[in-house]
């Protein structure tokens, strides 16, 4: 688990994209598996852990996503202030 | 009319006055006979040829249903119909000929039985997943899913 005190913005990113893709297949998984139990059992921590970054990235960075701009501690809407994903200088077409 | 038609008529024409009349309804009977004969021919003709279509429609449907694409096969050498007959007639898919290479035909494959020109994907199961970082340089979190492509111009790269 990363630090969440002192985030890496880019790995915070990285791991987001990770955990993401790993929820998007498992959702592919459970479309054919409904009641796999110990799959759904992962699909909920992974589904966590993705709430959880997603949080703490807006937090420190800016909201990602629609559904993380609340999440943000600053006065002003940084979903249009933050750079965008194309923008971050050490992430080329990242998105 | 022949001679023996002719000889059969004497022999049967017994009346007194010996007049043709008897020959006559010989001849007569002799006519009506033939043409039942004729007519039960062609009846029975009509009859072989609604059986051998009514055959032929089932081997069609039969053949159509059949899932095993070795019943089309035909063994070379073997003049036994069972050779080339659907499997779907008989649980018994070994050529009775002895002599026959279809006799020694027996069915080992995991595909035997199943149609031509279908896809099969079997079910998958749930188990361990790679590393999440992994998973998304692969493609796929489920090893068993992960099929990287290793040909390169007609010959395997990897």
């Amino acid at each position: 688990m990363l630090d969440l005190c002192q985030p890496n913005q880019k790995e915070l990113l990285d791991r987001i994209d990770e955990v993401s893709f790993a929820v998007y297949d498992m959702l592919l998984y459970l479309d054919t598996h409904p009641c796999d139990q110990r799959a759904l059992d992962d699909t909920r921590k992974l589904v966590e852990e993705r709430k959880l970054l997603l949080e703490t990235y807006a937090k420190f960075f800016g909201p990602l996503t629609a559904d993380s701009t609340a999440d943000s501690c600053s006065d002003s809407w940084l979903w249009v202030l933050q750079p965008w994903p194309w923008e971050l200088p050490d992430k080329k077409g990242r998105c | 009319m022949d001679s023996s038609y002719m000889n059969d008529g004497r022999m049967n024409a017994c009346s007194p006055c010996s007049c043709n009349q008897s020959r006559r309804m010989e001849d007569l009977r002799r006519m009506d006979n033939r043409r039942r004969v004729d007519a039960s021919r062609r009846m029975d003709d009509r009859r072989r040829e609604e059986v051998s279509r009514r055959m032929d429609d089932r081997r069609c449907e039969v053949e159509s249903r059949c899932m095993n694409d070795k019943c089309r096969e035909e063994a070379p050498g073997c003049k036994d119909e069972r050779c080339r007959e659907c499997s779907c007639q008989t649980d018994d898919k070994r050529c009775p000929d002895k002599s026959c290479p279809m006799g020694k035909f027996e069915p080992f494959d995991k595909t035997d039985g199943l149609a031509l020109a279908m896809a099969y994907v079997p079910w998958q199961c749930y188990q361990d997943t790679f590393d999440l970082r992994k998973g998304l340089h692969v493609g796929t979190i489920f090893p068993e899913l992960c099929k990287p492509f290793c040909g390169k111009r007609g010959v395997r790269q990897c």
